[in-house]
């Protein structure tokens, strides 16, 4: 069925939603429910358009073509999760620009407010890596993997001196490094993707790792943050 | 045939009833013509106070719907959904509620697959066999009410139920066993803004046939449908409308900007048939449209529709059929953009995801002009269906996700 309509459907399975940047994004979201045994989302991304500004510019899109997916009606939360990058304030200001350019939304003032419109599930707008500290997902990442693999760390520590990437922002160094990483740990695939780092053989970028209980605990209590909030 | 049965013909044309039918004369007798059809519609809708162009939609005890409630339609509604989810139904309350004929109902048969013939024997459950799947659920005992809001508030409901008053139409010649005792007729109340009823309705007339009544239109509605064989004069009677009008320019122009290889259109007559004919470059001589192209030809009946229904309504069954995948997002920006001109309001169905991702530049463009109408059949086979904003048909086009569903 998939050869002969290859489209992607707004479909809901439970009755949480996390919308994402991208692809990795999605894959951490679906691995660290899973091998956490948290509560379930249906996790989605914008496929297009990417453009210079991330993909964070299809939020719009999406929030609005979530209502036309079955069963929208008995989703509970929608939780938007971004990257602070170099710039929290104006990745975060970004981000509740696109949430009120959806269809029936309101533009949210804080990270993890509970925002509510009518005949609207109730929204709230995480950055990663938490509140308004400088980074993103590769961050978070890159913690798991360092400490998963210390002795590769500390001939990377050497090799990145080297390189020269000390003026690099931040954002970009981790990401950096986390490739760096994955390609020296990941035998199968040196190149292998973010992506598709928790399906492999090799475990990559452990998610039981203390910087991931933050985002972890705040999946397990959405449902009583929504309540309470 | 077997014995006691009938073999009736069914109208196709509005202009062309069968002898059995039987006319109720307009309410103003003698200024209308089939000829002169645009006055005569342009007065019944001075005397509605404005066009109806449809917002809202109910529909109850009609083909799979039980009861049904649209709201927010716009001026193009694109209607989606798996097979047997009610897009046609849908399409057809419409055509009914819109319309002002119990022939209408005839031609649904038509439209359907069912042939212009039937047979039927003079009995009741014979008779009401015919338009039986008309009743949801197949359940004649229940009315069946279709009501459109449209602009202005204006409304126009319909209620489709046998009459509780049996009307004996003999045969002339009346065999052994045979029986019309217990016919009822179909009755057909149409209801405008103002409360004011028409009334027609469908009879068994013996040998005649089935009677129906031709009544008026109390809103412009055309229905293109796969199964429709219109004939070609009713599309020359628009073009010549047009024409008489003085409203032909605007329509030439979108046809020559549209297809390049036309030099004109004009009204010549085949076989005592009046057909529109195109003249192409590098061809001498003029050809019927069918001729040219199916896809051309319906391109150009759509357009001159629009145009002849003015603030009226066109439904459009599988609206992808005999266009090119290139042509697509000009027929949309097209049908766009004339329809705004000529404040008519669209209904069409489509299966083709091709056809609907062609409609991205369009829609971003007119989004408050669009709906996206979803039908849906559940688990436990119920039909309904939703509608979503011009909005939300770009933001699922342009995230590359189906609008289908």
């Amino acid at each position: 069925m998939d050869n002969i309509c290859p489209k992607k459907k707004i479909a809901f399975k439970s009755s949480r939603i996390i919308l994402c940047e991208g692809e990795q994004d999605k894959a951490f979201f679906t691995h660290l429910v899973e091998s956490r045994h948290l509560p379930q989302f249906d996790v989605f991304c914008p496929s297009r358009p990417y453009t210079d500004d991330g993909a964070v510019e299809g939020y719009d899109d999406m929030l609005t073509a979530f209502t036309t997916g079955d069963g929208f009606q008995n989703i509970t939360g929608i939780l938007v999760q971004g990257d602070n990058d170099d710039k929290p304030q104006q990745r975060f200001n970004r981000i509740a620009k696109k949430i009120a350019a959806a269809e029936g939304y309101i533009r949210p003032q804080n990270r993890l407010q509970v925002v509510r419109a009518d005949n609207r599930p109730p929204l709230i707008v995480m950055m990663f890596p938490w509140e308004e500290e400088l980074g993103a997902l590769e961050t978070l990442c890159l913690i798991s993997a360092e400490a998963a693999n210390p002795t590769i760390k500390q001939c990377m520590d050497i090799y990145f001196d080297c390189a020269r990437i000390g003026t690099w922002s931040l954002v970009k160094q981790h990401k950096m490094r986390l490739r760096c990483m994955i390609a020296s740990i990941c035998k199968t695939d040196p190149y292998t993707s973010l992506v598709h780092a928790w399906s492999r053989a090799e475990s990559l970028i452990p998610l039981d790792h203390q910087c991931f209980r933050q985002i972890a605990d705040f999946l397990q209590n959405f449902d009583q943050f929504i309540l309470e909030h | 045939m077997a014995a006691g049965l009938r073999s009736i013909l069914y109208p196709i044309s509005i202009y062309n009833l069968p002898s059995g039918s039987k006319y109720i004369p307009l309410r103003r007798e003698g200024q209308y013509g089939a000829s002169t059809e645009q006055k005569r519609y342009t007065a019944l809708i001075d005397e509605a106070g404005g066009y109806l162009m449809i917002k809202t939609l109910h529909v109850e005890n009609f083909r799979c719907y039980e009861s049904l409630d649209l709201h927010g339609l716009k001026r193009i509604n694109v209607i989606v959904g798996k097979n047997a989810s009610g897009k046609t139904a849908l399409l057809e309350s419409i055509f009914l509620a819109a319309g002002g004929s119990p022939e209408l109902a005839m031609r649904l048969r038509v439209f359907r697959g069912m042939g212009r013939q039937t047979l039927i024997s003079a009995d009741r459950m014979s008779f009401e066999s015919v338009l039986r799947d008309l009743f949801f659920s197949l359940d004649q005992t229940k009315k069946i009410v279709l009501r459109i809001m449209g602009s202005d508030e204006n409304t126009a409901s319909l209620q489709i139920s046998y009459s509780d008053q049996n009307v004996l139409t003999l045969p002339l010649e009346m065999k052994n066993g045979t029986s019309v005792a217990g016919i009822y007729p179909l009755d057909f109340k149409w209801k405008d803004h103002a409360g004011k009823e028409t009334k027609g309705s469908i009879r068994f007339g013996g040998d005649k046939g089935f009677e129906v009544d031709q009544i008026i239109d109390t809103v412009r509605c055309a229905f293109f449908s796969p199964g429709a064989d219109t004939p070609p004069q009713e599309h020359a009677t628009r073009f010549s409308d047009l024409s008489v009008r003085d409203k032909l320019e605007p329509f030439l122009k979108a046809v020559i900007d549209e297809f390049s290889f036309i030099k004109g259109l004009s009204l010549e007559i085949v076989g005592g048939i009046t057909m529109i004919h195109a003249s192409l470059h590098g061809i001498s001589g003029k050809l019927p449209l069918g001729s040219v192209s199916s896809g051309v030809m319906k391109f150009l009946y759509l357009l001159l529709a629009i145009a002849t229904y003015g603030k009226g309504v066109i439904l459009v069954d599988e609206i992808e059929n005999g266009f090119y995948y290139d042509r697509l997002p000009q027929l949309w920006s097209r049908l766009s953009s004339f329809c705004q001109e000529n404040e008519c309001q669209l209904f069409v169905t489509t299966h083709s995801l091709e056809c609907l991702n062609a409609m991205l530049d369009t829609v971003e463009k007119n989004q408050d002009q669009f709906s996206l109408i979803r039908t849906t059949r559940d688990n436990q086979n119920r039909i309904g269906a939703s509608v979503f904003s011009g909005k939300a048909l770009t933001s699922l086009i342009r995230q590359g996700l189906d609008p289908r569903g």
